[in-house]
């Protein structure tokens, strides 16, 4: 790929329903283990992209707010330089790529992740056949003692790329969507190429409303919000 | 100075070496109680180890908790050795002479049942070696800027310092052990002893090697724990980036330790019967110097809670509310508090305490309760309360398998040590023959006055 | 007057000296020899006292050219206050050290770090116009005190530290006095005069000498206790909180150990030029100078060790705000004070203190020990006229402000302050003598020379 690539996602959080497609397409996608109730209970749900949802007034005038919230990509991750085996790199189209082969399961990277964006495989979850079938042939099945989190969709990125490759051309915009900018109704999330200036996240990037997410650790994410914009809200909003 | 005792040679090569050859009830009792809390941990582990560490109380918001408290706290505890050992000999402390080896044996065993918690609560352990420099022809090594590879080096590097450190010291006593035997204890003696004859050329490598071990086991011993302090340091946690974790540590784990060797020389004075070599004068200086040393820890814990208010950021200011006000975190503290210091600092500085070893063997198991909660209340609560994303804000309830391995690490320190004094003599012989040998007397008018010789 | 070894052994060389006096002459010396001033103190004094005066022409010239009104202008005498105290107001630590560790050769050099104490009285004096100069707490700055602007007129954090400060200095003073009581008494029998007052009450009895060693013991204890809260207070109220988002939990505790240091490395820079000038040849030798070596280098290391604990952090959590404050404070407009400040109190330490030679003689500590209180100055420097030159609030320090060079006021502030401070201790020195007389007539009492086969060996009493 001769153009310089650095991939993320611009969050319109105007537009954001809170209806949770994003959530169920990413597990369809990416083979996470069910959440059964007994693993909510227990704190461990795998939300690789979650909805947060704050609430905001008091009654009679209560707003929810939503906020998706994924692996936010850092340039500047927490995560990687803890990693004492390489499981969890950035590599040169800034992914922050996790190696489900070489984790350990030190589980640094998860307590020095800010977003509270990655997960950990407590439990092995094979799945009762017949369910196996909808399992995604290009995403590995995670075993127990491995850390994961969103990859953007690391492998549509790749077929997106060779595709590109053997067509002896460029990748095209919205050409590569990972699962959850795929299934919002609403165009939340705009997946693209943040150092190509001409790609509709770049442009959405340098939007008056952009802001970055914990943006006083420094981590540099990856993932860029453009602020919510309510007329009627308070002036002070109070968060639950 | 006021016990001082005038012992023969041969009374102390007897009195010393009595546990050694013989096997009282008492041994065997304790031993199996060790051995059988270190089974417990043992079925523990291989639960987790089959289930996944689903079987423990962690979850993605708290993926460190009581293990790697756990963790901390016995490499605090093996800081006596150290601690104890290379400092007092620098510094020629007469008082040092029967407690050298119990602590340095005490920070072998702390050290390599430490070493074991970071190993056991990873998520694939027969992948540990991965985080070691072998590289199995594939090419990736592990990654130099991980604090959790800088772990291991120190640890290592600590435990093979300390295990020289104990070996080097042990020779002579070893050699006197070799003919007083015949048999398989005999030829087990010889070979370890690697030909002692007590020549002065010997005795002077050996003392040599003692203080070239002490020297070079001091940076060791302030980097050890430094660097597992800095495993929570260099994260972005919000209590736990914070620049005074290493000293912080590093106090701590003196404090801790050498509350850890009061409560075993009040141990081995009862259990062993040394009443001769372990005298209320030990238990004396070792509470001037917990004195000292807590009063530092307190500074510091101090310093540390006041910086996670100064700057009043959102973040650190939710985790400290939980650390410090919120059940049943609030309770750890006050206990962390009464525990490590207001209740057994104000009872040291008065020499009757300090000289009863009842109440030392309390007071110091109550530091160490203290110093448990302290490592448990740093790890946890920031975690906790990680961020101001407080829709993902969680709980941590530890499980029993937790609580197992918790306490049978405690098994298995105490099994190792037992193992140990039951081969090698827990208490220098030839240390304290020395001190025998330098203590004299002056008149001075009419009184006499006890005193050491120097060169 | 003095027993040099006899030649018993071939192999060893004695690493002890035994002062062969008997009790009259020692008294003789303490109280007459000591204590009447030579051609060299006379000189001394004036040296001093014309560069203190010069300190006071510099002091007059910053007030009328900056008031007390501006900060950034007054960072060079806040490090040069900062400087005084974590050297020679420290000195006294070294006292109570040796005393509770018991070291049988420290009899000579306690009076020597004691005497340190008055130091304080004039360093007092000269951190009130910085109390003034502070910026408030209203604004934005941080601290950790509350709004008192009623009681006095500068407001906290500034009415705290005068008040730390003033308890580190009548410690002090109780300190010292105390441990001089029993040769004020010996000079009021032998020569009269103002000691009559000085020395009241002081008999001698065993109730007497029995208090005045727990006293010894608490008073230092305290006194280390107090050094170590006002250096708190200094690091975080006249340092790290003029900085917007610096928060380094460790820097109290390293601006301490820089104290500790500071103080070994003032009484050996003492011993040595007592026992050159000051006429105490024969009673601090080579032990002396060996025995405190290891502590200075052990400190050295300890400051090291504290200064990379913070950088590491900082370094690796890449924040925003704690990369500004390393450019301000090592990497930026301070680079060169830090890199002097480190060679001088780290690596030449460290490379020259770790050869035993080195250590086992009389220049090689003392050489060390200059090398480090010459850092030190830099050290101050860099930790305060920075933070000094801050005028901005919030929570991260947007930008880095550019390096502020001394002034001529300024360098005859930092000039006069520090001869002030000499000035002080060199007449103390001639009312309170500078070697312990009843410290070292116990040490004679309780030391012996024994032959011990085939060679001396020295015996120590150990009466406690």
């Amino acid at each position: 790929m001769a153009e310089p690539t650095r991939w993320g996602m611009v969050v319109d959080l105007d537009r954001c329903t809170g209806c949770q497609a994003c959530v169920a397409a990413c597990y369809a996608e990416n083979n996470i283990p069910i959440n059964t109730e007994e693993v909510v209970i227990q704190d461990r749900a795998h939300n690789w992209i979650r909805i947060e949802r704050y609430w905001e007034g008091e009654y009679p005038n209560i707003k929810a707010r939503f906020m998706p919230v994924l692996c936010q990509h850092c340039s500047n991750a927490p995560c990687e330089p803890v990693c004492p085996v390489y499981a969890t790199y950035h590599n040169p189209e800034g992914l922050n790529v996790q190696i489900y082969n070489r984790c350990v399961g030190t589980r640094y990277c998860i307590n020095n992740c800010p977003y509270h964006a990655r997960f950990f495989n407590f439990w092995e979850t094979p799945l009762p056949e017949p369910m196996t079938n909808y399992l995604n042939p290009d995403v590995t099945v995670r075993t127990k003692g491995i850390t994961e989190k969103c990859t953007f969709c690391v492998q549509r990125i790749r077929r997106g790329t060779r595709q590109a490759r053997i067509e002896g051309r460029e990748v095209a915009d919205n050409e590569v969507q990972p699962a959850c900018a795929q299934a919002c109704p609403t165009n939340t999330l705009i997946f693209g190429n943040l150092a190509n200036p001409n790609s509709a996240a770049a442009k959405l990037a340098k939007d008056d409303r952009h802001y970055l997410l914990l943006e006083e650790l420094g981590t540099e994410p990856g993932v860029i919000y453009l602020k919510k914009v309510d007329p009627h809200a308070q002036s002070t909003p109070q968060r639950h | 100075m006021q016990d001082r005792k005038v012992l023969t040679d041969e009374q102390i090569n007897r009195e010393l070496l009595w546990f050694v050859f013989n096997r009282p009830t008492r041994f065997w009792v304790a031993i199996t109680i060790a051995g059988l809390a270190f089974l417990a941990g043992i079925t523990a582990f291989s639960i987790m180890v089959t289930f996944g560490l689903g079987v423990t109380g962690l979850n993605p918001v708290v993926a460190w908790a009581f293990l790697i408290t756990n963790f901390v706290f016995w490499v605090g505890i093996s800081h006596a050795g150290v601690m104890i050992s290379a400092i007092l000999r620098l510094t020629q402390a007469e008082w040092r002479r029967p407690v050298t080896r119990a602590a340095e044996v005490l920070t072998v065993f702390a050290l390599a049942t430490a070493a074991i918690f970071p190993l056991i609560h990873m998520g694939r352990p027969w992948r540990a070696y991965w985080i070691f420099p072998i590289d199995f022809a594939r090419g990736v090594w592990p990654s130099v800027r991980s604090p959790l590879v800088w772990d291991p080096s120190a640890i290592f590097t600590y435990l093979t310092g300390s295990s020289l450190f104990v070996y080097v010291a042990l020779i002579p006593d070893l050699a006197i052990a070799r003919d007083r035997t015949t048999g398989f204890q005999h030829r087990l003696y010889s070979i370890l002893c690697l030909g002692w004859r007590g020549t002065p050329m010997q005795w002077k490598m050996q003392v040599l090697a003692g203080i070239l071990l002490s020297g070079l086991i001091l940076p060791v011993f302030v980097s050890v724990h430094s660097i597992v302090s800095w495993d929570f340091g260099m994260s972005l946690v919000p209590n736990w980036h914070t620049t005074i974790f290493a000293p912080y540590f590093v106090i701590g784990a003196v404090h801790s330790g050498v509350s850890g060797v009061v409560t075993l020389m009040a141990f081995l004075r009862i259990f062993m019967k040394l009443e001769n070599y372990i005298t209320p004068d030990h238990f004396d200086a070792l509470g001037r110097l917990l004195t000292v040393v807590a009063t530092a820890w307190l500074y510091f814990f101090l310093l540390e809670i006041v910086y996670g208010f100064l700057t009043l950021e959102t973040a650190e200011t939710a985790v400290r509310d939980l650390q410090i006000l919120k059940y049943p975190y609030n309770i750890m503290f006050i206990l962390i508090f009464l525990n490590s210091y207001f209740i057994p600092v104000p009872l040291w500085l008065f020499k009757r305490v300090r000289r009863n070893v009842w109440l030392m063997f309390v007071t110091s198991l109550m530091v160490n309760v203290g110093m448990w909660l302290e490592r448990f209340i740093i790890i946890v609560p920031g975690l906790l309360y990680r961020q101001p994303l407080t829709f993902v804000w969680g709980e941590y309830t530890p499980s029993l398998i937790e609580t197992t391995l918790v306490l049978s690490s405690f098994g298995l320190v105490t099994f190792g040590f037992l193992l140990f004094s039951k081969i090698f003599p827990i208490i220098p012989i030839a240390d304290q023959k020395e001190g025998q040998a330098v203590q004299e007397e002056i008149q001075i008018g009419k009184v006499s006055v006890p005193a050491i010789i120097r060169e | 007057m003095h027993n040099q070894h006899r030649n018993g052994t071939n192999h060893q060389e004695h690493h002890f000296h035994r002062v062969d006096l008997s009790p009259g002459q020692l008294t003789r010396f303490v109280l007459l020899e000591l204590l009447s001033g030579g051609s060299t103190y006379r000189k001394a004094v004036t040296l001093f006292g014309i560069l203190f005066l010069a300190g006071i022409v510099g002091f007059i010239m910053r007030v009328a050219q900056n008031g007390f009104s501006s900060w950034p202008a007054w960072g060079y005498p806040a490090a040069i206050v900062a400087y005084i105290l974590c050297t020679m107001q420290a000195a006294p630590i070294v006292a109570f050290a040796l005393r509770a560790a018991k070291g049988h050769w420290r009899r000579p050099v306690s009076r020597i770090a004691e005497l340190f104490t008055i130091v304080g009285v004039v360093n007092l004096i000269f951190l009130l116009p910085i109390l003034f100069v502070l910026p408030p707490i209203t604004g934005g700055r941080l601290t950790f005190w509350f709004e008192m602007n009623w009681l006095l007129p500068f407001s906290p954090p500034g009415f705290f530290v005068f008040f730390a400060m003033l308890s580190l200095v009548i410690c002090g003073l109780g300190l010292l006095y105390l441990v001089s009581l029993p040769d004020l008494a010996a000079a009021r029998d032998m020569k009269g005069g103002v000691y009559r007052s000085l020395a009241r009450g002081w008999v001698g009895t065993p109730r007497q000498w029995k208090m005045l060693k727990s006293g010894a013991n608490i008073l230092g204890a305290f006194y280390l206790m107090t050094f170590v809260f006002v250096s708190t207070l200094f690091a975080m109220d006249l340092s790290e909180t003029l900085v917007p988002g610096w928060k380094d939990a460790i820097y109290p505790a390293f601006h301490s150990i820089t104290g500790i240091q500071g103080a070994i490395a003032t009484t050996l820079v003492a011993m040595a030029i007592m026992r050159s000038f000051g006429g105490l040849r024969e009673y601090l030798h080579m032990e002396q100078f060996w025995a405190l070596s290891k502590p200075l280098l052990a400190t050295s290391l300890l400051w090291f060790y504290m200064w990379w604990s913070t950088f590491l952090t900082y370094w690796y959590g890449r924040t925003p705000a704690e990369q500004q404050v390393l450019q301000l404070l090592m990497f930026g407009p301070y680079f060169v004070p830090f890199v002097l400040a480190f060679t001088f109190k780290f690596l030449i330490p460290l490379v020259f203190l770790i050869w035993n030679r080195v250590r086992m003689s009389i220049m090689g500590p003392t050489l060390i020990a200059c090398s480090i209180l010459i850092g030190d100055l830099f050290e101050f420097i860099r930790l305060y006229v920075g933070p000094f030159t801050v005028t901005q609030y919030g929570h991260i320090l947007e930008e880095v402000p550019q390096a502020h060079a001394p002034d001529i006021a300024d360098i005859l502030i930092m000039v006069g302050a520090i001869s002030g401070a000499i000035l002080t201790y060199l007449i103390t020195a001639k009312i309170i003598p500078v070697l312990s007389l009843w410290d070292t007539k116990e040490g004679l009492l309780l030391t012996r020379v024994q032959p011990y086969h085939k060679t001396e060996v020295l015996v120590i009493g150990k009466p406690e």
